[in-house]
């Protein structure tokens, strides 16, 4: 569970290795050396300052971002869920835990029409699989979920990704 | 195909390099290929006629002179206007190439690109905003992908031209690194050597492995995933119950707001889910109020609260 406001102080060099790194890092032996080298940096500070973001939770995690569509999981499905304002929360972690389940928040309801507060992205190979996933999380849930439903996502209008430190 | 013969072959490769830089340089390659001056200039212009030769004078490198930035931007474009649109984008002096390719339905919708250059990503966007608004082109859905770094990097792939089948064989090191790598990548001296003695892949294999998986898009990139929140920037999701009459005219309306980064169509009668980011506080609130002003339909702001896991691991 993370606080979702907090920012932690970036500076110019930050923000550089930001853009030299979004949208990967070099495949080469040292990769780091290759960016302090690009930017005009020595290696050290380029990992300490890695390391510190990291830390701070700027950078979420280090490695392989697969592509889901290519592995043949083509079926995405937000699973949305009605639970009483005190168990929100461990339901969340429980369903976070999950393996199936790629992202998983509180957002506001607005009664009458949205009654649903916890929300999980369910990805999987085929609908019928990401049905019987939810079906899992239900039972997991069990009267805690007063309700739910999954909206399948059925056309992509608009992909730009979100571009960092700009 | 035009016929060369063995003169004409040896006066291309002998102008591979380049034009030599005397005052009277094609006397002096045809000295160098044994042909008069005379005989150089008449060849040349049949060349340049036939398009053997493509260009004659010189050959910009982009990076060299500045121009740092370039993008690909990609339209999603009715198939019967997509003719007259690539005609007009390509009369723009910044945009270098333009093309007609195909849809790769779902995850590929777009089926219009063309190459933008510029001396920063400022000045990119600020022709693209040129491209969208005098071509009439931002009315359809369109993306804008920066190039990567120069150094061979794992990208972002979209799969845009790639041939290949959509799902991809993985071999037993490679369902190894996914598995165990999605995370953890250490930050050292030869991160890759590290990584790979627990995998049992030296540093060699574990380099060739990770640059196949993203040269085929099996990875989207290899490397740090950011939590834009944690940059300072806002990321809302928001919902709006369309009409179905009306949802390609909203959709319309919606994805020609910048800060609308994602948007997709969902079966419920809240269809149409999409994400609002922005930099500057309170301007998130400001775009949603546009979007209602513009569609008269109430947007529904569905912010986080608390979040629970972002995981987004697979196992394969």
């Amino acid at each position: 569970m993370n606080k979702v406001n907090w920012v932690p102080r970036m500076d110019e060099t930050d923000r550089q290795i930001i853009q030299a790194t979004q949208e990967g890092l070099p495949l080469v032996p040292q990769p780091y050396h290759a960016i302090a080298e690009a930017l005009g940096l020595q290696p050290a500070d380029v990992m300490a300052r890695m390391q510190r973001m990291l830390d701070d939770g700027v950078i979420r995690r280090m490695g392989a971002v697969p592509n889901h569509y290519r592995l043949g999981i083509k079926a995405n499905g937000m699973s949305v869920w009605d639970v009483a304002d005190e168990h929100v929360r461990d339901a969340g972690m429980e369903l976070g835990a999950l393996e199936y389940v790629t992202h998983c928040y509180r957002r506001p309801r607005h009664l009458p029409d949205w009654p649903y507060n916890l929300f999980a992205m369910v990805h999987g190979r085929r609908r019928d699989e990401v049905e019987a996933q939810v079906a899992e999380m239900a039972r997991i849930l069990g009267p805690r979920a007063r309700r739910h439903e999954i909206l399948f996502s059925t056309r992509i209008l608009k992909k730009t990704g979100l571009r960092l430190g700009a | 195909m035009t016929e060369l013969d063995d003169t004409d072959r040896a006066l291309v490769a002998a102008l591979a390099a380049g034009l030599p830089l005397v005052q009277e340089p094609y006397a002096e390659i045809g000295s160098r290929v044994g042909i008069s001056e005379t005989d150089v200039m008449a060849r040349l212009r049949r060349l340049d006629d036939t398009g053997v030769i493509k260009r004659f004078g010189l050959v910009v490198q982009h990076r060299e002179l500045g121009f740092n930035a370039n993008a690909m931007v990609v339209w999603d474009v009715p198939d019967d206007l997509v003719g007259e649109l690539g005609r007009h984008l390509s009369v723009y002096d910044f945009v270098t190439l333009c093309y007609r390719r195909p849809r790769r339905l779902p995850q590929w919708p777009f089926n219009l690109f063309c190459m933008v250059h510029g001396k920063d990503r400022n000045a990119v966007r600020a022709q693209i905003a040129i491209l969208n608004e005098e071509t009439d082109a931002g009315r359809y859905p369109n993306a804008v992908l920066f190039s990567r770094k120069r150094f061979k990097q794992c990208g972002a792939r979209y799969g845009a031209a790639k041939e290949t089948a959509d799902i991809i064989p993985l071999d037993r090191n490679d369902r190894q690194i996914i598995n165990n790598l999605q995370g953890g990548f250490p930050v050292c001296d030869a991160p890759f050597a590290e990584a790979g003695r627990e995998l049992g892949l030296n540093e060699d294999e574990m380099i060739r492995h990770i640059r196949g998986m993203c040269d085929s898009g099996v990875l989207s990139r290899f490397g740090p995933l950011f939590n834009a929140e944690r940059l300072g920037g806002e990321v809302v999701l928001a919902a709006i119950a369309v009409p179905a009459d009306r949802f390609d005219d909203v959709a319309e309306a919606v994805n020609a707001h910048p800060e609308v980064a994602h948007n997709y169509a969902r079966d419920h009668r809240l269809n149409m889910w999409f994400v609002v980011s922005a930099e500057r506080p309170g301007r998130i609130d400001e775009v949603i109020a546009e979007i209602e002003a513009e569609t008269g339909l109430h947007v529904y702001p569905m912010p986080k609260e608390e979040e629970y896991f972002i995981g987004l691991k697979v196992t394969v």
